[in-house]
Parts: structure tokens; C-alpha cells; sequence
């Protein structure tokens, strides 16, 4: 795997993709980074904006197994990871088997994770770390490539239960996505409500997704794009020296480590993408907002003012300089 | 293969380390640039401000030279800071990204070449991307040689400084140490003209004519210095240029008068007295040749022909402090010979050609007497201008020790010198002051101190008459506080002394009075 075949590839599944989604262009490859950096992805919106229908054909494109948990209140973690079951072989002879949960997937679209109970949620948190679960007669290991896409519904707040922070700290990006625009809309209606339904083709196969992120892994990134990244989490915390002006005023804690994590290969794989072979400061700025937004937590004046965690984002970017070099240019 | 494969990657090695370098050459330059361009807009600022203030402190300011010593320091600056000035190669790959939106290509390929990035997969990709890129942009290029805005704000405001400099010339705030040397320019153009009136006149008795000439370039020199807007420095250099000429005019009578044959033993410049008493032995030689002519064309006695032939002799051995020029000697020679011979016509015409001769010779000397004192009053309000009007009198302005001395008190000899109304010293004493009916202390002669004394007035004006002749007037500065007025001599209305001196030329005079005629010039001209 090259670069030159990486961003072919990464072109080609983004182009099925939108045979499909209508618009979206931003989410769909920040989608596509968090997969190809081996990450997961937290989707925010209301109802109907088509989140499913986005991993569905993620799905479909990379030819990978798929499966949908639908979060509500009275799942259990066996309902996810799975339990033993009791079987009896030829012989009559009976025996517990681990029966798999649909957390056993290639691609697992957490839906509306937010409805299950906190104990719920925190069995994902195995599988998205460690890419393992633990059950009687196991660990069993998740076949890569793994990815794990939750979508959540950010204005129906009776019976749900937030994520907790360690459980969210483990996306690697949170994604916002926003209603269509006036022509999307029609865009959208032309294509669902005809006779033929777009149907998306294979872009890629799980050893090519495999190869793809070992190559971002590869990807160089200067000291001073590092620096940048560090810079960022660094300022997303209030009682540090270099913290951002709103940072300051409204956040609780900031980013752990993972944040910095996310946003250096975030911006590897960005860089890929756009057919360079170097991360660059405009790729860590570029994925910084879904890198950092939930990993802002407010304290009081910010949940009561209900500050935007993207406004404190932007603050930070508009105020730590890109590189300290940049003023040699008179 | 693989030697072809190595050879490309030093080439594009090669290909990127060159476009840094040059670029690093560049942003050198370009700091540089900036940071003289701070240096010259600085040094333009100050000279800018100081402009300004001249418009309140007098103070001499070549300001175009120092706009352009501004700039040649800031071009200096550059010079010094582009020789020792070296851009690490990592910043000004980051330069050419942050200009270029290279995307960190370069410095990313810097830091992999060397060597501070883990070699990856990608490395040698990361180089062949960047290389590929600068052929295509030219990085370097992206950064210009030329200077920076600093330095064109520089030559802008150099350029404004010195528009301002020329349109404050001679602008002064009110009530200001300027106003008063803009003041004092003015007063002293007055000064000058009245001074080219004076000269032009005197020159115009005497046939002087290179005086004439200059008595008009005095006279625009004064008119100048009130019409123009003149700074200090620029209205003595006017001052100091016109002098020159003067001098250059000067020496040329000199030169014109010892080639005639005079050659005078006294030091150059001569002082005007010394030139007055060699005008007025001229002018009693003169007087002499052309009364000796007369009396021989009246058939004279026997015994006043011996008179006559012994004052021919006595003129022709140099007179009787060898005052007759050499030219004179000559012809009172030949007239002796001639009146000797019987020849009266001959006798006479040698001594009118003689007389004419020395009245050439008494114009060359009435021109160098009336351009040396031309160059002493120039020198003179030079140095009132110098220190702004005020302050004591400097030492060229100060009367001659020799002109304030008593020497005697004959007409046409007073004279007026300005001075300080609230100076403290005391004037010197007068020519006819003493115990004697008529003569006092000047105290006793003013009297009592009137009231008048006592009010507030800026300035005290006082006019007189000087004798018959010309009215002198001059204008006393100070305050008007109590305290005697008086006036320092100095050197007469050369109009009234040149009026009294024609008019002593062309008078007959009785041989009796004639060695008291003498005495008195004598006394004249040894009191000056």
C-alpha cells in the first residue's frame, strides 16, 4: 500500500458513500478518518438525518459485517457482548458455549447509546479499548477492522443517560450531524422517493482497510505540527498557563491524552487523503473540533450560560499560533 | 535500478536542501530589510520631531542631509545584519510552508533529512513530495529581495520630513525663542538695507564703484532677510556667502591699488581708520597739487613763487610725514622742474594729472574703507542673529577699543553705538566730558530721573540729529526700566563724514588755518 493508492481508495469509498448520503461531505470523511486512524466515532443529531442510513452503507461499501445494537433502557451488557448459553451435543451430553453478542462485528452501530443504562454502555468499553472481550471461556478478540459507531439524540433528554466521561473519552471523534440544506433536501427527496434506490458498490475490502491504517501510521509529522496538537490539549485545560481565553472561563477539565492521540492521526490520515504523505498544521485544525469537543467538560457557568464545547474549540485554535517559526516572515 | 533509485533520492535530497537555502538567503535579506527599515524610520522620526521643535527652539538643522544619513544608516544596517544574520533552515522551511500553504511539506522534509523524525516508510516519499513541490512553486522566489515596508516607510517619511522641514522654514510658534531669531533676522534685514543705502550713497561721493556695485547686493540681502522665510542657519548663510564676496571684491581694490603703485605697508585687512587717514593725507595732497596749480596760473610774486617752489619740493621729497604717494612725488617732481624751467603750464599740468591721479587712488581707498566696514556690519548682524537677539554682545559686535577711546570731539566724529538699555556698565567717557563751562558727566547733564523712567514699555526709541547732514536714527532695544540711556560711540554716518570731508576738499583754505585743518584731521583720524 502507497499513498497514491491509499487516497484512490479513500476517494473511491467516500464516492460510494455519497451515491447514498446526500451531503454530509464533512462527516462522511471524518467518518472515514476515525476508521482509517482505527478509531470510533460518537454521532450527534436528531431523528432522521439519516446517521444509520450513513453506517449502513459504510457497510456495505467495505464489505465488512455489520450490526446494529438499538440501545434501550432495559438492555443488559450479555445483550451486547454475549453470554453462555447451554447446548447439548450428539452425544446428549450439555455444555455452556459462548454465544457471541452482536458486539462480535466489523462495523457495530451503537444506536442511541444514550438510552441504555450507564452499566450497559461500559460494556463497549473493553471492546473499543482493547479490542477484546471478556466472557466465560474467553478473552475473545474483535476481528479487525474494528469500528464502533454510537449515535445519539441530543434533544431527548427524559430517560436517558449521559455517557460517562470515560466511556466518551474512548470516540475518537464526536460528530455533529446538521440537516440538509435546501438543496440537499431535494437532493434527497429525488433519490429516495423514485422507484430505484441507489445501492452502493465494494470500495474496498478488510485486508485493504487494515493495510490503509498501517499506513497512516507511517505518515510523518513535523515537531512543530506535533507541537501543535499538544499545544491544543494543553490549552483546552483551565489551570494551565496557556489555556484559551474561554477555556479559562468555562471548562471543568479538559482533553486527556487520547485528544492529543486523535488529533495527530486524525490529521495523518487527512493528509493521506488529500494526497500528501505529511500531516500538516491545517490537518490538526481541520480535525480538532470533532477531536476535542467531547472531551470538553464544563463546569457550572459554562452548563449555565450553555456554552457551545465548539466555541471554546474555535477560541483555542483562533489563539494558540500555529508555529512559533511563522514570524520569521517579515 | 537501485543506483537509479539512490541517485534520485539525492538529487531530490539535493533539490530541497537548495530551495531552503536560498530561501534562508532570502528571509535574511528580507529580515534584514525590516529591521533597518525600523532603524532609518526611527532615526527619520526623531529628525522629523526635531524639525518641529525648531519651530520653537532656534537651532540650526540640516535636516535633508540627516533624512539622507538616516536612510544610508538604515541601508548600513542592512548590510551589517544581512553578512552576520544566518535563518536556520528548519524556520525558513516553515516560512516557505506558512507562505506558499505548502502544508509543512518543506519542514517536514527538512526535519526527515535531518534526521530528527524516525525514518518511516514515508520518508523517502515525504522528500520526493517536497522536492516535487519546489520545482513546481519555486519556493524561494516567493520571497522577494527587495526592502520591506519599513524601509519604504522610511524613505516616505524622509521624504515628508524634509516637505515639512522646507514648509516650516522660517515658521515659528509666538511667543517662542524662535519668533525672537525670526524677529531678530527681520530686524537685522532692516538693518542691512539702511546699511546699503548709506554704503551706495558714500560710494556714490566717493566714485567708489566697486562699493556701488555691492551696496545693491547688500541692499537685496536686506531685503531678502524680511521677505523670506529664513531659518537661522539660512540667513547666515546668505549672510556669510555675501561676505565672501565682499571680501573676494576687497581684495581686488587691494590688489588694483598696489599695482597702481601704492604699496601700502600696513597689514591686509586695513582697519578703517587707517584707511580714513590715508584718505585724508590723499585728500590734503589732492587739495595741495590742485591750489599750487591754481596759484601758479595767477603769475605769482617772486617770493611766493620760492613759496611755491618750496612746497613743490617738499611734495616731491614725500611731504612732511612722507604722506604723498609715490605717483604724487613723481609729478610734484616734474612741476618743480617744469615752474623751474619758467614752463607754468607745464607745471600745472603735471600737477592737475597729478591731482587726478590721487583722486584714482583716494576712490580705490574710499572702496576698500566703505567694503571693510560693509564686512564689519555684516559680521555684525551675523552675530546678533548667531545668538538669537539676546544675550550680551559678542566680541566682533563690540565697539573697537580704539573707536571708544577719547580722542577728541570734532564734528563728524561722534558716533552712536547701540546697546543693551539695561546693560550695567558704564558707558566710556564722553570727548568733551570734564569740569570745564560746557563740559559735565553725562549724569549731570541729563538731570534728574523723569517719571516717565519709571513706566513699562518694551522698547526705547531714540532719535536725534546728527550735526548738519543726514539724520541718524537707531533703535535702542531693552526694557524701559529705570536706569541711564546712553549710547556707546561708534563709527559716524560715513554720509555725514564724507559730506564734511568733500566739503573740506573742495574749500579753500587760508594758509593759517591750514596746520589747524591738519591737527584737526590728524586728531580725527588718530581718535578712531
Amino acid at each position: 500500500m502507497d499513498a497514491a493508492t491509499f487516497r484512490t481508495t479513500f476517494a473511491a469509498i467516500r464516492r460510494e458513500i455519497q451515491r447514498v448520503i446526500v451531503g454530509h461531505e464533512t462527516l462522511i470523511e471524518h467518518v472515514l478518518y476515525a476508521m482509517f486512524a482505527n478509531g470510533h466515532v460518537l454521532l450527534e443529531g436528531v431523528p432522521g438525518l439519516g446517521k444509520t442510513l450513513l453506517v449502513k452503507t459504510l457497510a456495505q461499501c467495505l464489505d465488512l459485517r455489520y450490526s446494529r445494537i438499538q440501545f434501550t433502557p432495559d438492555m443488559m451488557p450479555a445483550d451486547i457482548i454475549g453470554t453462555n448459553v447451554v447446548v447439548q451435543d450428539a452425544d446428549g451430553r450439555r455444555y455452556f458455549q459462548f454465544q457471541r453478542g452482536p458486539i462480535f462485528s466489523q462495523i457495530v452501530l451503537a444506536d442511541e447509546i444514550n438510552r441504555a443504562t450507564p452499566k450497559t454502555q461500559s460494556a463497549l468499553l473493553e471492546a473499543m479499548q482493547e479490542r477484546t472481550v471478556t466472557a466465560p471461556g474467553g478473552p475473545y478478540a474483535l476481528e479487525e477492522p474494528f469500528l464502533v459507531l454510537a449515535t445519539q439524540n441530543p434533544i431527548e433528554m427524559e430517560g436517558t443517560y449521559p455517557l460517562p466521561e470515560a466511556q466518551i473519552d474512548r470516540f475518537m471523534f464526536k460528530l455533529k450531524v446538521e440537516p440538509p440544506t435546501l438543496t440537499e433536501l431535494l437532493e434527497i427527496m429525488d433519490r429516495t422517493a423514485g422507484s430505484a434506490q441507489p445501492a452502493p458498490s465494494v470500495a474496498a475490502a478488510a485486508s485493504e482497510i487494515k493495510a490503509m491504517q498501517a499506513l497512516a501510521r507511517e505518515v510523518p509529522a513535523a515537531d512543530h505540527v506535533r507541537l501543535l496538537a499538544a499545544r491544543l490539549v494543553r490549552a483546552t485545560h483551565a489551570g494551565d498557563e496557556a489555556a484559551g481565553s474561554l477555556a479559562r472561563r468555562y471548562v471543568r477539565y479538559g482533553s486527556s491524552p487520547r485528544g492529543a492521540q486523535a488529533l495527530l492521526l486524525g490529521a495523518r490520515v487527512r493528509a493521506l487523503a488529500e494526497g500528501r504523505v505529511n500531516a500538516s498544521i491545517e490537518d490538526i485544525q481541520a480535525v480538532a473540533p470533532g477531536a476535542l469537543r467531547h472531551r470538553l467538560i464544563l463546569n457550572f457557568e459554562g452548563e449555565a450560560e450553555g456554552v457551545d464545547p465548539d466555541e471554546v474549540v474555535r477560541s483555542i485554535l483562533a489563539e494558540v499560533p500555529p508555529t512559533p517559526a511563522a514570524s520569521w516572515g517579515p | 535500478m537501485a543506483a537509479s533509485i539512490e541517485n534520485r533520492g539525492v538529487l531530490e535530497r539535493n533539490e530541497v536542501l537548495d530551495a531552503v537555502a536560498g530561501a534562508c538567503r532570502r528571509l535574511a535579506a528580507r529580515r534584514a530589510w525590516f529591521w533597518s527599515g525600523r532603524v532609518a524610520l526611527s532615526w527619520i522620526l526623531v529628525v522629523l520631531a526635531l524639525v518641529l521643535a525648531r519651530t520653537v527652539i532656534p537651532f540650526t538643522l540640516p535636516y535633508a542631509l540627516l533624512c539622507g544619513l538616516g536612510l544610508a544608516v538604515g541601508l548600513f544596517t542592512f548590510l551589517l545584519l544581512f553578512a552576520f544574520w544566518r535563518v536556520p533552515p528548519l524556520a525558513a522551511a516553515q516560512v516557505l510552508d506558512h507562505r506558499l500553504a505548502g502544508h509543512d511539506r518543506m519542514a517536514t522534509a527538512v526535519e526527515v533529512l535531518a534526521g530528527t523524525l524516525p525514518p518511516t516508510v514515508l520518508s523517502s516519499a515525504v522528500v520526493a513530495d517536497a522536492a516535487r513541490w519546489s520545482a513546481v512553486r519555486s519556493p524561494a522566489r516567493s520571497i522577494g529581495w527587495l526592502p520591506g515596508r519599513p524601509m519604504w516607510a522610511a524613505v516616505g517619511l524622509a521624504a515628508f520630513t524634509v516637505a515639512v522641514g522646507w514648509l516650516l522654514t522660517g515658521v515659528s510658534v509666538p511667543g517662542t525663542p524662535a519668533r525672537q531669531v525670526a524677529q531678530t533676522i527681520r530686524q537685522e534685514g532692516r538693518r542691512i538695507e539702511r546699511t546699503a543705502d548709506a554704503m551706495d550713497s558714500q560710494a556714490r561721493l566717493d566714485r567708489a564703484r566697486a562699493s556701488r556695485r555691492m551696496a545693491g547686493s547688500l541692499r537685496r540681502l536686506g531685503e531678502d532677510l524680511q521677505r523670506e522665510r529664513l531659518d537661522r542657519f539660512g540667513a547666515l548663510s546668505r549672510i556669510e556667502s555675501l561676505g565672501r564676496e565682499i571680501e573676494a571684491a576687497r581684495r581686488q581694490v587691494r590688489a588694483r591699488r598696489e599695482r597702481s603703485g601704492e604699496r601700502p605697508a600696513t597689514p591686509d585687512p586695513l582697519l578703517p581708520q587707517e584707511l580714513f587717514r590715508q584718505r585724508a593725507a590723499l585728500d590734503r595732497t589732492i587739495r595741495q597739487f590742485q591750489e599750487i596749480a591754481e596759484r601758479l596760473a595767477q603769475n605769482p610774486s617772486p617770493e611766493e613763487r620760492r613759496s611755491l617752489m618750496r612746497q613743490l619740493e617738499a611734495l616731491s621729497e614725500g611731504g612732511r610725514e612722507g604722506e604723498v604717494p609715490t605717483h604724487g612725488r613723481e609729478q610734484a617732481a616734474a612741476a618743480r622742474r617744469q615752474a623751474a624751467a619758467g614752463n607754468a603750464a607745464g607745471a600745472r599740468q603735471a600737477l592737475r594729472q597729478g591731482a587726478v591721479d590721487l583722486e584714482e587712488l583716494r576712490a580705490m581707498l574710499a572702496d576698500e574703507e566703505g567694503l571693510t566696514q560693509a564686512q564689519r556690519d555684516l559680521r555684525r548682524s551675523a552675530d546678533r542673529i548667531a545668538r538669537g537677539g539676546s544675550g550680551a554682545p559678542t566680541q566682533s559686535e563690540a565697539p573697537p577699543q580704539a573707536a571708544v577711546q577719547p580722542g577728541g570731539a570734532a564734528p563728524g566724529r561722534r558716533q552712536l553705538q547701540e546697546g543693551e538699555g539695561a546693560s550695567e556698565q558704564e558707558p566710556p567717557p564722553g570727548p568733551n566730558q570734564g569740569t570745564a563751562a560746557g563740559q559735565g558727566a553725562v549724569q549731570d547733564r541729563l538731570g534728574e530721573r523723569t517719571p516717565r523712567l519709571e513706566g513699562e514699555r518694551p522698547q526705547t526709541r531714540i532719535s536725534g540729529m546728527q550735526g548738519e547732514g543726514r539724520a541718524a536714527t537707531s533703535d535702542m532695544l531693552g526694557p524701559g526700566r529705570q536706569g541711564q540711556v546712553r549710547a556707546a560711540p561708534r563709527p559716524a554716518s560715513r554720509a555725514v563724514r564724507a559730506e564734511a570731508d568733500s566739503y573740506m576738499s573742495r574749500m579753500r583754505i587760508p594758509p593759517e588755518y591750514r596746520e589747524i585743518v591738519r591737527r584737526y584731521f590728524e586728531a580725527l583720524a588718530g581718535s578712531r
